[in-house]
Protein backbone atom coordinates (compact mmCIF):
# COMPACT_ATOMS: atom_id res chain seq x y z
CA UNK A 1 0.00 0.00 0.00
CA UNK A 2 1.17 3.53 -0.78
CA UNK A 3 1.26 6.29 1.78
CA UNK A 4 2.37 9.87 1.67
CA UNK A 5 3.57 12.08 4.50
CA UNK A 6 1.09 14.90 4.06
CA UNK A 7 2.57 17.08 6.79
CA UNK A 8 4.51 17.01 10.02
CA UNK A 9 2.85 18.41 13.14
CA UNK A 10 5.51 18.67 15.84
CA UNK A 11 6.74 15.12 16.47
CA UNK A 12 3.82 13.57 14.58
CA UNK A 13 3.83 12.70 10.89
CA UNK A 14 0.37 12.80 9.30
CA UNK A 15 0.23 9.91 6.82
CA UNK A 16 -2.44 9.53 4.15
CA UNK A 17 -2.81 5.89 3.13
CA UNK A 18 -4.73 4.17 0.34
CA UNK A 19 -5.21 4.90 -3.37
CA UNK A 20 -7.11 8.08 -2.65
CA UNK A 21 -5.30 8.93 0.56
CA UNK A 22 -8.53 8.18 2.36
CA UNK A 23 -7.02 6.69 5.54
CA UNK A 24 -5.33 9.12 7.86
CA UNK A 25 -2.79 7.96 10.42
CA UNK A 26 -0.78 10.01 12.89
CA UNK A 27 2.57 8.38 13.67
CA UNK A 28 5.55 9.67 15.64
CA UNK A 29 8.35 10.62 13.25
CA UNK A 30 10.60 8.37 15.34
CA UNK A 31 8.64 5.33 14.06
CA UNK A 32 9.46 6.18 10.43
CA UNK A 33 12.77 5.72 8.56
CA UNK A 34 15.39 8.35 9.32
CA UNK A 35 15.18 11.44 7.15
CA UNK A 36 11.44 11.16 6.44
CA UNK A 37 9.92 14.51 5.60
CA UNK A 38 6.80 16.15 4.28
CA UNK A 39 5.92 14.92 0.78
CA UNK A 40 7.78 11.57 1.01
CA UNK A 41 6.00 8.60 -0.54
CA UNK A 42 6.24 5.40 1.53
CA UNK A 43 5.62 1.73 0.86
CA UNK A 44 3.50 0.27 3.66
CA UNK A 45 2.93 -3.43 4.19
CA UNK A 46 1.43 -5.61 6.91
CA UNK A 47 1.95 -9.27 7.66
CA UNK A 48 0.07 -11.55 10.01
CA UNK A 49 2.18 -12.54 12.99
CA UNK A 50 0.80 -16.02 13.65
CA UNK A 51 3.35 -16.86 16.31
CA UNK A 52 2.84 -13.48 18.03
CA UNK A 53 -0.94 -14.05 18.03
CA UNK A 54 -0.58 -17.47 19.61
CA UNK A 55 1.83 -16.14 22.22
CA UNK A 56 -0.56 -13.32 23.12
CA UNK A 57 -3.47 -15.79 23.38
CA UNK A 58 -1.45 -18.00 25.72
CA UNK A 59 -0.37 -15.07 27.89
CA UNK A 60 -3.87 -13.62 28.21
CA UNK A 61 -5.57 -16.98 28.74
CA UNK A 62 -2.98 -17.81 31.40
CA UNK A 63 -3.57 -14.52 33.17
CA UNK A 64 -7.34 -15.01 33.06
CA UNK A 65 -7.05 -18.54 34.48
CA UNK A 66 -4.87 -17.19 37.27
CA UNK A 67 -7.46 -14.52 38.13
CA UNK A 68 -10.33 -17.02 38.07
CA UNK A 69 -8.49 -19.47 40.34
CA UNK A 70 -7.44 -16.72 42.74
CA UNK A 71 -11.08 -16.11 43.58
CA UNK A 72 -12.44 -19.62 43.78
CA UNK A 73 -15.05 -19.77 46.50
CA UNK A 74 -15.18 -15.97 46.79
CA UNK A 75 -18.23 -14.75 44.92
CA UNK A 76 -18.39 -11.14 46.16
CA UNK A 77 -21.72 -9.64 45.08
CA UNK A 78 -22.07 -11.93 42.04
CA UNK A 79 -24.41 -14.82 42.72
CA UNK A 80 -25.39 -17.86 40.69
CA UNK A 81 -26.27 -18.88 38.13
CA UNK A 82 -28.85 -21.02 39.90
CA UNK A 83 -28.50 -24.56 38.60
CA UNK B 1 -53.49 6.55 85.10
CA UNK B 2 -52.32 9.77 86.72
CA UNK B 3 -51.64 12.93 84.81
CA UNK B 4 -47.80 12.76 84.76
CA UNK B 5 -47.84 9.15 83.54
CA UNK B 6 -50.14 10.12 80.72
CA UNK B 7 -47.85 13.01 79.81
CA UNK B 8 -44.83 10.69 79.69
CA UNK B 9 -46.63 8.21 77.43
CA UNK B 10 -47.72 11.03 75.17
CA UNK B 11 -44.13 12.34 74.98
CA UNK B 12 -42.79 8.89 74.17
CA UNK B 13 -45.44 8.42 71.50
CA UNK B 14 -44.66 11.78 69.94
CA UNK B 15 -40.94 11.04 70.03
CA UNK B 16 -41.37 7.72 68.26
CA UNK B 17 -43.54 9.35 65.59
CA UNK B 18 -40.75 11.86 65.10
CA UNK B 19 -38.11 9.11 64.85
CA UNK B 20 -40.21 7.22 62.30
CA UNK B 21 -40.74 10.39 60.28
CA UNK B 22 -37.03 11.21 60.32
CA UNK B 23 -35.95 7.72 59.35
CA UNK B 24 -38.59 7.59 56.60
CA UNK B 25 -37.23 10.84 55.23
CA UNK B 26 -33.67 9.48 55.37
CA UNK B 27 -34.67 6.27 53.60
CA UNK B 28 -36.62 8.01 50.85
CA UNK B 29 -33.79 10.47 50.25
CA UNK B 30 -31.44 7.60 49.41
CA UNK B 31 -34.00 5.61 47.46
CA UNK B 32 -33.33 7.02 44.02
CA UNK B 33 -31.61 4.84 41.45
CA UNK B 34 -29.53 6.91 39.05
CA UNK B 35 -27.99 5.61 35.86
CA UNK B 36 -25.59 7.93 34.05
CA UNK B 37 -24.83 7.38 30.37
CA UNK B 38 -21.52 9.22 30.25
CA UNK B 39 -20.55 10.95 27.01
CA UNK B 40 -17.21 9.35 26.14
CA UNK B 41 -17.40 10.04 22.40
CA UNK B 42 -17.35 6.83 20.37
CA UNK B 43 -17.57 4.27 23.18
CA UNK B 44 -19.67 3.25 26.17
CA UNK B 45 -19.58 4.17 29.84
CA UNK B 46 -22.40 3.92 32.36
CA UNK B 47 -22.48 4.63 36.08
CA UNK B 48 -25.16 3.11 38.29
CA UNK B 49 -25.69 4.67 41.73
CA UNK B 50 -28.00 3.43 44.46
CA UNK B 51 -27.98 3.94 48.22
CA UNK B 52 -24.37 5.11 48.28
CA UNK B 53 -23.19 2.19 46.14
CA UNK B 54 -21.67 2.44 42.69
CA UNK B 55 -21.23 0.21 39.65
CA UNK B 56 -19.23 1.41 36.65
CA UNK B 57 -20.04 -0.36 33.40
CA UNK B 58 -17.30 0.25 30.78
CA UNK B 59 -15.08 3.33 30.57
CA UNK B 60 -14.79 4.40 26.92
CA UNK B 61 -11.47 4.57 25.07
CA UNK B 62 -8.15 4.97 26.85
CA UNK B 63 -8.00 8.74 26.21
CA UNK B 64 -11.40 9.08 27.92
CA UNK B 65 -10.05 7.68 31.20
CA UNK B 66 -9.48 11.13 32.76
CA UNK B 67 -12.97 12.26 31.66
CA UNK B 68 -14.58 9.21 33.28
CA UNK B 69 -12.54 9.72 36.45
CA UNK B 70 -13.55 13.36 36.82
CA UNK B 71 -17.18 12.39 36.14
CA UNK B 72 -17.00 9.82 38.95
CA UNK B 73 -15.45 12.35 41.37
CA UNK B 74 -18.03 15.00 40.42
CA UNK B 75 -20.76 12.52 41.34
CA UNK B 76 -19.37 11.66 44.73
CA UNK B 77 -17.81 8.33 43.81
CA UNK B 78 -14.78 7.43 45.92
CA UNK B 79 -15.10 3.66 45.58
CA UNK B 80 -16.66 1.27 43.06
CA UNK B 81 -18.48 -1.74 44.45
CA UNK B 82 -18.29 -3.37 41.04
CA UNK B 83 -16.61 -2.62 37.73
CA UNK B 84 -18.14 -4.33 34.69
CA UNK B 85 -16.10 -4.76 31.49
CA UNK B 86 -18.87 -5.74 29.06
CA UNK B 87 -16.32 -7.03 26.51
CA UNK B 88 -12.63 -6.40 25.82
CA UNK B 89 -12.84 -3.89 22.95
CA UNK B 90 -10.83 -0.73 23.58
CA UNK B 91 -13.81 1.63 23.22
CA UNK B 92 -15.26 -0.06 26.32
CA UNK B 93 -12.28 -1.00 28.51
CA UNK B 94 -9.64 1.59 27.51
CA UNK B 95 -10.74 4.16 30.07
CA UNK B 96 -11.06 1.51 32.79
CA UNK B 97 -7.25 1.32 33.11
CA UNK B 98 -7.10 4.79 34.68
CA UNK B 99 -10.11 4.02 36.89
CA UNK B 100 -8.51 0.77 38.15
CA UNK B 101 -5.34 2.70 38.94
CA UNK B 102 -7.03 5.48 40.88
CA UNK B 103 -10.20 4.10 42.53
CA UNK B 104 -10.65 1.22 44.97
CA UNK B 105 -12.71 -1.47 43.19
CA UNK B 106 -14.57 -4.18 45.14
CA UNK B 107 -14.88 -6.64 42.28
CA UNK B 108 -14.55 -6.94 38.49
CA UNK B 109 -17.10 -8.69 36.28
CA UNK B 110 -15.63 -9.60 32.88
CA UNK B 111 -16.95 -11.31 29.75
CA UNK B 112 -14.20 -13.93 29.96
CA UNK B 113 -13.00 -13.64 26.36
CA UNK B 114 -9.18 -13.75 26.21
CA UNK B 115 -8.63 -10.94 23.69
CA UNK B 116 -5.05 -10.50 22.43
CA UNK B 117 -4.85 -6.69 22.57
CA UNK B 118 -2.22 -5.03 24.76
CA UNK B 119 -5.01 -2.93 26.33
CA UNK B 120 -6.85 -6.01 27.57
CA UNK B 121 -3.65 -7.66 28.78
CA UNK B 122 -2.82 -4.49 30.73
CA UNK B 123 -6.37 -4.51 32.15
CA UNK B 124 -6.00 -8.09 33.46
CA UNK B 125 -2.48 -7.38 34.75
CA UNK B 126 -3.75 -4.40 36.78
CA UNK B 127 -6.53 -6.53 38.32
CA UNK B 128 -3.92 -9.12 39.24
CA UNK B 129 -1.50 -6.57 40.72
CA UNK B 130 -4.24 -4.90 42.77
CA UNK B 131 -5.59 -8.28 43.81
CA UNK B 132 -9.16 -7.36 42.89
CA UNK B 133 -11.69 -10.24 42.99
CA UNK B 134 -12.43 -11.25 39.38
CA UNK B 135 -15.60 -12.96 38.17
CA UNK B 136 -16.65 -14.08 34.70
CA UNK B 137 -20.20 -13.28 33.64
CA UNK B 138 -22.71 -15.96 32.77
CA UNK B 139 -26.43 -15.91 32.05
CA UNK B 140 -28.42 -16.59 35.19
CA UNK B 141 -26.15 -14.69 37.57
CA UNK B 142 -27.50 -11.87 39.68
CA UNK B 143 -25.62 -8.94 41.14
CA UNK B 144 -26.49 -8.37 44.79
CA UNK B 145 -25.81 -4.67 45.08
CA UNK B 146 -28.86 -3.94 47.23
CA UNK B 147 -31.92 -6.00 48.19
CA UNK B 148 -34.20 -3.39 46.59
CA UNK B 149 -32.60 -3.76 43.16
CA UNK B 150 -32.75 -6.76 40.87
CA UNK B 151 -29.73 -6.92 38.56
CA UNK B 152 -29.67 -9.91 36.20
CA UNK B 153 -26.98 -11.11 33.81
CA UNK B 154 -28.89 -12.00 30.61
CA UNK B 155 -25.87 -12.78 28.45
CA UNK B 156 -23.38 -14.27 27.55
CA UNK B 157 -24.80 -17.79 27.85
CA UNK B 158 -22.88 -20.58 29.62
CA UNK B 159 -21.50 -21.66 26.23
CA UNK B 160 -20.21 -18.44 24.67
CA UNK B 161 -20.79 -17.47 21.04
CA UNK B 162 -17.91 -18.49 18.77
CA UNK B 163 -15.25 -15.96 17.76
CA UNK B 164 -17.15 -12.75 18.35
CA UNK B 165 -16.32 -10.43 21.22
CA UNK B 166 -19.31 -8.10 20.67
CA UNK B 167 -21.74 -11.00 20.70
CA UNK B 168 -20.37 -12.16 24.06
CA UNK B 169 -20.99 -8.77 25.66
CA UNK B 170 -22.34 -8.73 29.20
CA UNK B 171 -26.03 -7.77 28.95
CA UNK B 172 -27.66 -6.59 32.18
CA UNK B 173 -31.25 -5.97 33.20
CA UNK B 174 -31.69 -3.66 36.19
CA UNK B 175 -35.14 -3.56 37.77
CA UNK B 176 -36.21 -1.15 40.49
CA UNK B 177 -39.89 -1.76 41.22
CA UNK B 178 -41.76 -0.60 38.11
CA UNK B 179 -38.84 0.94 36.25
CA UNK B 180 -36.31 -1.21 34.43
CA UNK B 181 -33.20 -0.76 32.32
CA UNK B 182 -31.85 -3.10 29.65
CA UNK B 183 -28.16 -2.48 29.01
CA UNK B 184 -27.09 -4.20 25.77
CA UNK B 185 -23.39 -3.20 25.51
CA UNK B 186 -22.34 -4.28 21.96
CA UNK B 187 -24.51 -7.41 21.77
CA UNK B 188 -26.01 -8.07 18.32
CA UNK B 189 -28.68 -10.21 16.64
CA UNK B 190 -27.28 -13.57 17.71
CA UNK B 191 -27.18 -12.56 21.36
CA UNK B 192 -30.64 -10.96 21.08
CA UNK B 193 -32.11 -14.19 19.67
CA UNK B 194 -30.42 -16.21 22.39
CA UNK B 195 -31.74 -13.89 25.13
CA UNK B 196 -35.28 -14.09 23.71
CA UNK B 197 -35.05 -17.89 23.48
CA UNK B 198 -33.97 -18.01 27.14
CA UNK B 199 -37.44 -16.76 28.06
CA UNK B 200 -36.60 -13.56 29.94
CA UNK B 201 -39.20 -10.87 30.51
CA UNK B 202 -37.52 -8.29 28.32
CA UNK B 203 -40.03 -5.47 28.58
CA UNK B 204 -38.02 -2.51 29.88
CA UNK B 205 -38.61 1.16 30.51
CA UNK B 206 -35.20 2.24 29.22
CA UNK B 207 -32.92 0.45 26.77
CA UNK B 208 -29.24 1.18 26.11
CA UNK B 209 -29.24 0.28 22.42
CA UNK B 210 -26.72 -2.37 21.35
CA UNK B 211 -23.44 -1.56 19.57
CA UNK B 212 -23.75 2.23 19.24
CA UNK B 213 -26.86 1.86 17.05
CA UNK B 214 -25.09 -0.12 14.33
CA UNK B 215 -27.08 -2.32 11.95
CA UNK B 216 -25.66 -5.48 13.57
CA UNK B 217 -27.99 -5.03 16.55
CA UNK B 218 -31.59 -4.13 17.50
CA UNK B 219 -33.72 -6.53 15.45
CA UNK B 220 -37.38 -5.59 15.11
CA UNK B 221 -38.37 -8.74 17.03
CA UNK B 222 -36.08 -7.83 19.90
CA UNK B 223 -37.23 -4.20 20.03
CA UNK B 224 -40.84 -5.40 20.05
CA UNK B 225 -40.07 -7.60 23.03
CA UNK B 226 -38.44 -4.73 24.94
CA UNK B 227 -40.67 -1.80 23.83
CA UNK B 228 -38.65 0.78 25.76
CA UNK B 229 -40.25 4.16 26.48
CA UNK B 230 -36.81 5.76 26.23
CA UNK B 231 -33.76 4.56 24.32
CA UNK B 232 -30.16 5.62 24.76
CA UNK B 233 -27.52 5.44 22.03
CA UNK B 234 -23.93 5.91 23.19
CA UNK B 235 -22.12 7.16 20.11
CA UNK B 236 -19.46 9.68 19.08
CA UNK B 237 -20.25 12.69 16.88
CA UNK B 238 -18.97 12.22 13.33
CA UNK B 239 -17.58 8.75 14.04
CA UNK B 240 -15.88 6.77 11.26
CA UNK B 241 -18.30 3.84 11.36
CA UNK B 242 -21.62 5.39 10.41
CA UNK B 243 -23.13 4.81 13.87
CA UNK B 244 -26.00 5.00 14.48
CA UNK B 245 -27.35 3.70 11.17
CA UNK B 246 -30.58 5.02 9.67
CA UNK B 247 -31.87 1.43 9.67
CA UNK B 248 -31.57 1.22 13.45
CA UNK B 249 -32.97 4.73 13.99
CA UNK B 250 -35.99 3.87 11.82
CA UNK B 251 -36.52 0.57 13.65
CA UNK B 252 -36.48 2.47 16.95
CA UNK B 253 -38.84 5.17 15.66
CA UNK B 254 -41.28 2.45 14.61
CA UNK B 255 -41.57 1.36 18.24
CA UNK B 256 -42.46 4.91 19.35
CA UNK B 257 -39.58 5.09 21.80
CA UNK B 258 -37.95 8.40 22.61
CA UNK B 259 -34.32 8.45 21.50
CA UNK B 260 -31.48 10.07 23.43
CA UNK B 261 -27.94 10.13 22.00
CA UNK B 262 -24.69 11.04 23.71
CA UNK B 263 -23.39 12.65 20.48
CA UNK B 264 -26.30 15.12 20.51
CA UNK B 265 -27.32 15.26 24.17
CA UNK B 266 -23.98 14.85 25.96
CA UNK B 267 -24.20 13.07 29.31
CA UNK B 268 -27.65 11.54 29.84
CA UNK B 269 -28.79 10.94 33.42
CA UNK B 270 -31.87 8.94 34.34
CA UNK B 271 -33.15 9.09 37.90
CA UNK B 272 -35.97 6.93 39.22
CA UNK B 273 -37.73 6.25 42.50
CA UNK B 274 -38.98 2.96 41.09
CA UNK B 275 -42.31 4.47 40.04
CA UNK B 276 -41.49 7.31 37.67
CA UNK B 277 -38.28 8.46 36.05
CA UNK B 278 -36.77 11.65 34.78
CA UNK B 279 -34.20 12.20 32.06
CA UNK B 280 -31.69 15.03 32.30
CA UNK B 281 -29.36 15.75 29.42
CA UNK B 282 -26.22 17.85 29.48
CA UNK B 283 -26.93 19.72 26.24
CA UNK B 284 -30.06 21.28 24.86
CA UNK B 285 -31.32 18.76 22.43
CA UNK B 286 -33.31 19.80 19.39
CA UNK B 287 -32.04 16.82 17.49
CA UNK B 288 -33.61 14.37 19.90
CA UNK B 289 -37.03 15.67 19.04
CA UNK B 290 -36.32 15.57 15.32
CA UNK B 291 -35.41 11.91 15.53
CA UNK B 292 -38.35 11.12 17.80
CA UNK B 293 -41.24 9.16 16.28
CA UNK B 294 -44.03 11.01 14.50
CA UNK B 295 -42.47 14.14 15.91
CA UNK B 296 -43.92 17.61 15.91
CA UNK B 297 -40.59 19.25 16.65
CA UNK B 298 -41.65 22.73 15.59
CA UNK B 299 -44.32 22.85 18.29
CA UNK B 300 -42.03 21.69 21.07
CA UNK B 301 -40.89 24.38 23.45
CA UNK B 302 -37.53 23.45 24.91
CA UNK B 303 -36.06 25.36 27.81
CA UNK B 304 -33.59 27.98 26.67
CA UNK B 305 -31.08 27.05 29.36
CA UNK B 306 -27.97 24.99 28.70
CA UNK B 307 -29.40 22.04 30.57
CA UNK B 308 -32.46 20.43 29.08
CA UNK B 309 -34.43 18.48 31.63
CA UNK B 310 -37.56 16.58 30.84
CA UNK B 311 -39.63 14.37 33.04
CA UNK B 312 -41.09 11.33 31.42
CA UNK B 313 -43.64 9.96 33.81
CA UNK B 314 -44.45 6.35 33.17
CA UNK B 315 -46.59 5.26 36.06
CA UNK B 316 -47.43 8.37 38.06
CA UNK B 317 -50.61 10.36 37.53
CA UNK B 318 -50.16 13.23 35.13
CA UNK B 319 -52.54 15.44 33.22
CA UNK B 320 -52.52 13.30 30.06
CA UNK B 321 -52.25 9.64 29.14
CA UNK B 322 -51.55 7.59 26.02
CA UNK B 323 -50.90 4.05 24.88
CA UNK B 324 -47.53 2.72 23.78
CA UNK B 325 -49.50 1.07 20.95
CA UNK B 326 -50.91 4.29 19.47
CA UNK B 327 -49.90 7.90 18.81
CA UNK B 328 -52.86 9.68 20.51
CA UNK B 329 -52.83 11.35 23.91
CA UNK B 330 -55.95 11.87 26.00
CA UNK B 331 -57.45 13.33 29.15
CA UNK B 332 -57.43 10.45 31.66
CA UNK B 333 -61.24 10.68 31.73
CA UNK B 334 -61.57 10.13 27.96
CA UNK B 335 -63.54 7.01 26.94
CA UNK B 336 -60.67 5.97 24.66
CA UNK B 337 -58.13 6.45 27.47
CA UNK B 338 -60.09 4.11 29.74
CA UNK B 339 -59.73 1.30 27.18
CA UNK B 340 -55.88 1.41 27.32
CA UNK B 341 -54.44 -1.71 28.90
CA UNK B 342 -52.41 -0.92 32.06
CA UNK B 343 -49.29 -2.49 30.53
CA UNK B 344 -49.42 -0.04 27.62
CA UNK B 345 -50.37 3.04 29.65
CA UNK B 346 -48.02 6.03 29.40
CA UNK B 347 -48.54 9.24 31.37
CA UNK B 348 -47.40 12.65 30.17
CA UNK B 349 -46.67 15.58 32.46
CA UNK B 350 -47.94 18.06 29.87
CA UNK B 351 -49.21 18.28 26.30
CA UNK B 352 -45.73 19.50 25.28
CA UNK B 353 -44.29 16.35 26.81
CA UNK B 354 -46.78 14.20 24.88
CA UNK B 355 -46.08 16.02 21.62
CA UNK B 356 -42.32 15.79 22.19
CA UNK B 357 -42.74 12.03 22.31
CA UNK B 358 -44.55 12.03 18.99
CA UNK B 359 -48.13 11.89 20.28
CA UNK B 360 -51.01 13.87 18.75
CA UNK B 361 -54.25 15.05 20.47
CA UNK B 362 -57.13 12.54 20.62
CA UNK B 363 -60.06 13.36 18.33
CA UNK B 364 -62.62 12.44 21.00
CA UNK B 365 -61.53 14.44 24.08
CA UNK B 366 -59.48 17.12 22.25
CA UNK B 367 -56.74 17.77 24.80
CA UNK B 368 -54.67 20.97 24.35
Amino acid sequence: MKAVIDRVEGELAVLLLGDKGEFKLNLPLSQLPAGCREGDVLNVSFERDVVGTEQAKERVSGLMDKLRKKNQGKTGIIRGPEV
Amino acid sequence: MNKSNFKRILQAALLSVLIIAVSAATVSASENLTIHFIDVGQGDSELLQFAGKNILIDGGTQDMGPRVESYLRDHGVSRLDLLVATHPHEDHIGGLLAVLNDFPVGQVLDSGQPHTSQTYENFLTLIDQKDIPFAVAERGQTIDLDPKLKIEVLSPPATPFADDLNQNSIVLKVTYNKVSFLLMADAGFEAEDSIMAAGYDLKSTVMKIGHHGSSTASSAAFLNAVTPTSSIIEVGAGNDYGHPTQKTLSALQNTGTRIYRTDLDGDIVITTDGQTYSVTTEKQSWSTTSTAPKSAASSVAWPATATASTTVATVSQGPFVGSSKSDKYHYPSCTAAKKIKPANLITFSSSADARAQGYVPCGICHPP
